[in-house]
């Protein structure tokens, strides 16, 4: 009996004790909480509710509307070319700029000297600020006397008007969104090489893997797997966010050729003050983030981690 | 060995920056040898493997193997396998697929091993399915035919030690590297490995090169143990000589465990070395007024409280302190009355008396060992092993 009865008690101390835990990770746990809640998941539940109202900025009444935000949005035209044009822009952006970021990491990891100097040198645009750099791009870019149509001249090809034909607009400013991506990428690409067991390159040259190649092929890529999923995400994710090296170099033009989602956000809500469809937008936008970051985590990690 | 050595160093010397991790080595080993290169951490055991893997430079001499000198090859052309201490099996690869890397590099020329393409390759059905039956065997051998797809990552310790043996056999290459292959596995499978990898030597008569820390592991399994310390080899031997008869102080200490027992001996102006009041030796002018060290091993001495020493034999007050029960036997600690702390083995039906804990300790004169103030084993001019040793004791 007496035994019994110390089993119970000990047992209701034990139960005491866990909840007494739990309190206390709620407690601890609840200024991070918190913040989550009012930074994050409530301005979000906010741009939903106003994407379901035909809410006007400075407008002071605004209704209900249903989903009417978004079947407009299916029919607008500038809407279909903004979606087109940013799906362009990220696969033109996010393959070269992670292509470029690992062959730069394997070339800086492979040189004994001026590691140092490469690394901060290919980082520099990361960290610049892109508006002013946006304005030495728009000089390099100029159809007359910018140095790479000079220097396309100088070998016989024909010069390109970069940032104002509808044809190249897009690339011009892929080719600025790559020149950006390229120094992150290759600085995670550089931390992921780090990383990796040296035992294993000398286990793969003791097998008999001769070439850079063989090495690269038994070794660093799949080595690399985790790294190159989070780069290709991260990438693309900001790539799907160019905004401004358009508000400063195109505002879109010319003829919508690089109407992209931000801009199309941006002056839905800022120029026409239509922040109901403005808000419908960057629903899609968040959807389409998601959507990205869940795939490629559920798919293909799957595949990158080997345990 | 009258036949010409399988792996050969020639004054193979390395340094890291301003110090020597290798000073000046040369050893051969035969062809079908099981060689270990043992010592405490640091000694330059690893180094010198992976100098003769290839995956280190040296600062100077010669390496061969099987009669070439391999000094100014690279490691992928040395043909030797190795098998690495944290196994560095490719992680995205199944077993049978990490087998297979060393013959895939080797037999398939660059076009074969193309990836989607290379499957298409004249030739690569045919090298492909050799590659499976080696793998297959090999598996079988090591029976691990049942993991073979599985990916490191699901395996326990073991399992992916044996299959890094596995993928150093299937080349069948000129020689084994083990860099303390079994340091990562626990103490029961670590034992039960020890004597596998001794079945497999025997099978294949590879000659293998074995790094370990573990002294044990290097008496039980080598045909020879080369002992290291700070860079320089000690003394190469069987095991057996490496324990029974060792060149040197340090080789003394660190085999065999407990480990030996020291005490100080002085030499008198008559050459005639004592420990304590008890001559143990004569002939030793040369080191008068110098204090030498005589060693013996803790199963040597006889202890008891009725014990008298017989015909070669020496006998020593010893106060125990401690005595461990191992079960089939058991340690006693205790001091000698020159003061040094020794350890000895004695049986499972010894029991101290309650009333004393001072014995007489018996040794064979036979069984201690002489070192110099250099560290240096003395075998000539002392008189130890002869009979009238035990007369010179009375005298």
């Amino acid at each position: 009996m007496a035994e019994a009865g110390a089993a119970t008690s000990r047992a209701r101390t034990s139960e005491v004790r866990v909840r007494q835990e739990e309190y206390a990770g709620w407690r601890l746990s609840a200024p991070v909480m918190l913040l989550v809640i009012v930074l994050l998941i409530a301005p979000t539940i906010a741009v939903f509710g106003l994407s379901l109202t035909d809410a006007e900025l400075g407008s002071s009444e605004w209704h209900f509307i249903g989903v009417s935000n978004y079947s407009d949005l299916a029919g607008d035209r500038t809407f279909r070319i903004s979606i087109w044009n940013t799906a362009r822009f990220v696969l033109l952006v996010a393959p070269a700029s992670v292509a470029l970021g690992l062959g730069l990491a394997l070339l800086i990891e492979s040189s004994v000297e001026l590691k140092g100097f490469f690394r901060s040198a290919f980082f520099l645009p990361v960290v610049s600020l892109t508006v002013a750099m946006a304005s030495v791009w728009q000089y390099l870019m100029h159809p007359t006397i910018g140095p790479i149509n000079q220097m396309f001249r100088l070998v016989g090809l024909p010069a390109i008007n970069w940032l104002s034909s509808s044809d190249w607009v897009l690339t011009g400013l892929a080719v600025i969104g790559i020149w950006q991506a390229t120094g992150f990428a290759m600085v995670l690409f550089l931390a992921g090489l780090t990383a990796i067991d040296p035992q294993l390159y000398q286990a793969a040259e003791i097998d008999g893997a001769k070439s850079p190649l063989d090495r690269f092929r038994l070794v660093t890529w799949p080595m690399l797997g985790p790294t190159t999923l989070f780069v290709t995400t991260v990438t693309m994710i900001n790539a799907l966010k160019v905004f401004e090296t358009v508000y400063t170099l195109t505002e879109g033009g010319p003829a919508k050729a690089s109407e992209v989602l931000l801009w199309t956000i941006f002056k839905q809500g800022f120029t026409y003050l239509q922040i109901g469809s403005a808000s419908a937008m960057a629903v899609v936008f968040i959807v389409v983030l998601l959507v990205l970051v869940v795939l490629q985590t559920r798919v293909l990690d799957r595949r990158v981690h080997y345990s | 060995m009258s036949a010409p050595p399988q792996i050969s160093f020639r004054s193979v010397a390395k340094r890291y920056g301003a110090t020597l991790a290798l000073k000046s080595v040369s050893l051969d080993i035969a062809q079908g040898e099981f060689l270990a290169l043992v010592g405490p951490s640091g000694c330059g055991k690893s180094t010198l493997l992976r100098i003769l893997a290839g995956l280190e430079s040296l600062d100077d001499g010669r390496i061969s193997i099987a009669g070439q000198d391999v000094t100014a090859r690279r490691a992928a052309d040395r043909d030797v396998a190795m098998v690495f201490q944290s196994y560095a099996l490719y992680p995205h690869l199944t077993a049978r697929q990490n087998m297979a890397v060393p013959l895939v590099m080797r037999r398939m020329n660059a076009w074969q091993r193309l990836p989607f393409v290379g499957p298409m390759m004249p030739g690569r059905r045919a090298v492909d399915a050799k590659i499976a039956d080696k793998v297959g065997s090999v598996a079988d051998s090591l029976k691990i035919a049942a993991l073979l797809d599985r990916k490191p990552g699901q395996m326990s310790g073991g399992q992916r030690q044996r299959v890094a043996l596995g993928r150093a056999i299937v080349r069948e290459p000129k020689a084994f590297l083990m860099d303390e292959p079994l340091s990562n596995l626990d103490a029961a499978l670590r034992v039960h490995t020890r004597s596998e990898i001794v079945d497999l030597h025997r099978r294949l008569g590879a000659t293998t090169v074995y790094v370990t820390h573990d002294q044990e592991e290097a008496l039980s399994m080598a045909d020879r143990v080369a002992v290291m310390k700070e860079g320089r080899l000690l003394q190469v031997a069987t095991p057996r000589a490496i324990y029974d008869d060792p060149d040197h102080i340090e080789v003394a200490e660190f085999i065999g465990s407990p480990k030996i027992n020291l005490a100080a001996a002085d030499v008198g102006s008559d050459g005639v070395a004592r420990l304590g009041p008890t001559v143990i030796a004569d002939g030793l002018g040369d080191f008068h007024g110098s204090v030498l060290r005589v060693g013996f091993r803790p199963e040597h001495g006889r202890i008891g409280p009725q014990e008298r020493p017989g015909d070669g034999e020496v006998a020593v007050s010893f106060s125990l302190t401690r005595l461990e029960f191992l079960g089939a036997g058991a340690i006693a600690h205790g001091t000698l009355a020159t003061g040094e702390s020794v350890e000895l083995r004695v049986g499972h039906d010894f029991v101290p008396p309650a009333d004393s804990r001072v014995f007489q300790l018996v040794l064979p004169i036979r069984q201690l060992m002489l070192f110099a103030p250099s560290g240096d084993r003395l075998r000539t001019g002392t008189s130890l092993a002869a009979p009238h040793a035990a007369e010179a004791m009375h005298g």
